[in-house]
């Protein structure tokens, strides 16, 4: 429970990092450890394969990517520059709304009493079997759709003219 | 432990990235945003499954397809913002108006 709330906080304060640092290298840092934290509140919820799949997917090839994309447009994206446009007070105020709306239809519904349903397992055995039966066919779709986006990404940022 | 705090969190994340979506202008800030909001989505599902018991752990599955297709559009939206970086020599998205008039 305490780990739980360390994970929020962290994943919390990592969020307000992401979106309001200067230096968009520092940006990407940060989302770094908010994956983790994300990860880390995955593990505690019992979803063991969710959360090695969050570290492996996002933290070892997201991240990459995205410093890979920070690093070769650095030249224009320095920390002198202004990173956020006139509309922040009008955003801010949009976003607490939203905040307000979504947590008072949470406590307006039935799922205030939902009981806690422990899984003292884990979740990696049912979500294998899961993913080989009942949802076979969009596993293989996603693997279709993986595939074309490999091929999009090498024809939209590969070498033109050759 | 209570399913509503899970919604109060990934509320809040969602909010910051829909806040950083809005209001940055690098292009690059604005898919990280786009990476917050994908994974308030997730938390709420997981957590929702922890709760309510769903059937066949659909809690557990959608979020997987979800991770899938966010490095999809992270590989492909990045090749996009590079391709435009060689064209136009820029990453802040009000200078990106070839397609305006």
């Amino acid at each position: 429970m305490l780990l739980l709330l360390l994970f929020a906080v962290v994943a919390i304060i990592s969020a307000l990092m992401v979106v309001s640092m200067k230096n968009i290298m520092h940006c990407a840092l940060f989302l770094a450890l908010f994956l983790l934290s994300v990860a880390g509140i995955f593990f505690c919820l019992d979803a063991d394969f969710l959360g090695i799949v969050q570290i492996l997917v996002y933290v070892g090839g997201i991240i990459v990517l995205i410093l890979f994309a920070v690093m070769l447009t650095s030249r224009v994206s320095s920390a002198l520059m202004e990173q956020t446009n006139e509309q922040k007070g009008l955003a801010i105020a949009a976003c607490l709304l939203l905040v307000a709306a979504i947590t008072t239809a949470a406590f307006k519904t039935s799922l205030v009493t939902a009981f806690y349903g422990a899984d003292p397992e884990g979740t990696t055995r049912t979500t294998g079997e899961l993913l080989l039966t009942v949802y076979a066919l969009p596993f293989e779709i996603a693997s279709v759709v993986l595939l074309v986006s490999l091929i999009g990404a090498i024809v939209l940022a590969g070498k033109k003219g050759e | 432990m209570m399913l509503v705090p899970f919604i109060g969190i990934s509320a809040i994340i969602f909010a910051i990235g829909v806040y950083g979506a809005l209001t940055r202008r690098n292009a690059i800030g604005i898919l990280m945003s786009l990476e917050l909001i994908f994974n308030a989505a997730n938390i709420n599902l997981v957590a929702a499954n922890k709760f309510l018991n769903l059937e066949n752990s659909i809690g557990i599955i959608f979020p997987i397809f979800v991770i899938t297709i966010a490095a999809a559009e992270a590989a492909v939206g990045l090749a996009i913002i590079l391709s435009i970086y060689r064209q136009t020599k820029t990453v802040y998205v009000e200078k990106i108006n070839i397609m305006k008039w």
